[in-house]
């Protein structure tokens, strides 16, 4: 069986895939790898099954050296990485030899890289999972110099591919942001203003300094389910954004939630990056016909036609 | 019922009150297009597995909104011996104006109702038992836990039921320390809409060295 051996494993690297769903109502937050397009594509460049674990690295830094010949690739934030002391490219599936080092360096644009393996790594999943919930602390412990993983059965990638990837970007970020489900808790619902990723960002909420945003009310609200990407407004004023480890219940107003594609934006801001939000339709709509059309083309793996 | 928007793939679902909650949830667990539901103290969030199945999902909200909801099944009482040494035990005494021994004697000589569970595995969120030990939420999230700022009942509203030790590492509310001594995992699906008990124990002391730490 084809493992993967961790020589160093960089300032955090977790275990990620998909997800666990279905348990948020006993406390269990869906967790999944947080920039989930980067995820996804890293999976789908090697003809893995949906769901393959992948690595999560923060800020770079991992080196890893296979057993057998497997291929690999690297999603996400943009790093520099080396086989054997070979520049590889960037979202280019490459080939790692036995004993081959595959080695990252730090991240230069966005903070969290992908490194998808050929068959995804296979360790024991909890609750249907191999994600890292780092709230909880459910699924595999963050790795460590000296861990063996298991990786899974793996068929040669069937084309070679390429993929035009855009690095995340750098300077100010604008994230799409659905109004509600308690926006009549804020004094002024515009969401004008620009903020400052702070450096107690994590995978359970990435905190915004800045300025704050005045409360139409006072008051308690009473706790109530929230959702990856749901701002919080701390009676501070200060906006808390929910990761993929965020707790499942919260009792501070949500004043909006992130699109699904500004999550994954949200994924790759550096502390000390800026954004600004932008308000869009409140729910997306898809016309009936093109519904029919969507499900009939599911199991071709038509994910989402926005 | 409203339907409040929740982002692309939920919907926040504002009912009257908890039983309100709990028999929604039951029949909205099973609907097709649904992949979790979070019963909150008036709200149930419902999200779908795919963001083209939110319209389909919001209809039949409204459609099982328009029936008489089955009323929820009867109790089972759990008996939860804990530990009364929280950190936050005498501000909690302070806000109340009671003694420490007044908040003890108040939590355990009542019956709670599990309304809900959430936040992280194993906490569950009480209702009912003695109106005496409302408190506030705190002001500030703790650091630690992003806008976990705790709830607004903290010492009985919730059993801080996370494995012992991870919970005091996490710290994440203004907490009575009610202390479960089960295993989260194990308990915390039995817990919906469940009655609880809170004698007082101390056996749990004898573990709790060897459950410090994650």
């Amino acid at each position: 069986m084809a493992e993967l051996l961790v020589l160093a494993p960089g300032p955090l690297t977790l275990i990620q895939d998909g997800g666990r769903p279905g348990y948020a109502a006993m406390g269990v937050s869906r967790s999944g790898a947080f920039d989930t397009g980067a995820y996804e594509l890293g999976g789908r460049l090697l003809d893995n099954p949906p769901g393959a674990a992948a690595l999560e690295v923060l800020l770079g830094r991992l080196t890893v050296q296979a057993t057998a010949a497997t291929w690999a690739v690297i999603t996400g934030a943009l790093v520099k990485a080396t086989v054997a002391g070979r520049p590889v490219g960037y979202g280019e599936p490459f080939y790692l030899l036995p004993g081959e080092q595959l080695a990252l360096g730090m991240s230069t644009r966005g903070i969290r890289a992908y490194v998808s393996v050929a068959g995804g790594i296979d360790v024991p999943p909890v609750l249907g999972s191999r994600a890292r919930d780092t709230l909880s602390g459910l699924g595999p412990r963050p790795l460590a110099a000296g861990d063996v993983l298991p990786l899974g059965e793996a068929a040669p990638p069937t084309r070679a591919v390429v993929a035009p990837l855009t690095p995340p970007a750098e300077g100010t970020v604008t994230l799409e942001v659905m109004p509600g489900p308690r926006t009549d808790w804020l004094a002024d619902p515009a969401l004008d203003g620009e903020w400052t990723v702070a450096p107690d960002s994590n995978r359970v909420g990435v905190r915004l300094t800045g300025q704050t945003w005045p409360r139409a009310r006072t008051g308690e609200l009473p706790s109530e389910g929230v959702v990856r990407g749901a701002i919080q407004l701390p009676p501070d004023g200060r906006p808390v954004i929910f990761g993929p480890d965020h707790p499942t219940t919260g009792g501070y107003p949500v004043v909006g939630v992130l699109s699904d594609a500004s999550c994954d934006l949200l994924a790759q801001l550096r502390p000390g990056q800026r954004v600004r939000f932008r308000t869009v339709a409140k729910e997306r709509t898809i016309a009936p016909e093109r519904t029919a059309a969507v499900f009939a083309d599911r199991g071709a793996g038509v994910k989402d036609l926005r | 019922m409203r339907l409040l928007p929740s982002g692309e793939r939920a919907v926040l679902v504002e009912v009257a009150d908890l039983d309100e909650v709990l028999a929604l949830a039951g029949s909205v667990r099973n609907m097709a297009g649904v992949e979790d539901v979070v019963p909150g103290e008036r709200t149930l969030l419902v999200t779908v597995t795919s963001a083209l199945d939110l319209a389909a999902v919001r209809a039949a909200l409204a459609d099982v909104a328009s029936h008489p909801l089955p009323a929820a099944a009867p109790a089972r009482t759990v008996e939860i011996p804990v530990v009364y040494d929280g950190r936050d035990l005498a501000d909690v005494a302070a806000h109340t104006g009671l003694t420490v021994t007044q908040v003890i004697d108040a939590h355990t000589a009542t019956l709670w109702r599990v309304g809900f569970g959430g936040f992280a595995p194993g906490f569950a969120y009480l209702v009912g038992g003695d109106a005496r030990l409302e408190v506030p939420r705190r002001a500030e999230p703790r650091p630690s836990v992003p806008g976990g700022g705790g709830p607004r009942r903290p010492l009985l509203r919730h059993l801080p039921a996370l494995v012992a030790g991870r919970l005091a590492a996490h710290r994440p509310y203004r907490r009575g320390a009610v202390r479960r001594r089960e295993r989260p995992a194990r308990a915390a699906p039995a817990w919906h809409d469940r009655t609880v008990r809170c004698p007082r124990s101390s056996a749990w002391l004898s573990c709790s060295s060897s459950r410090q730490g994650p």
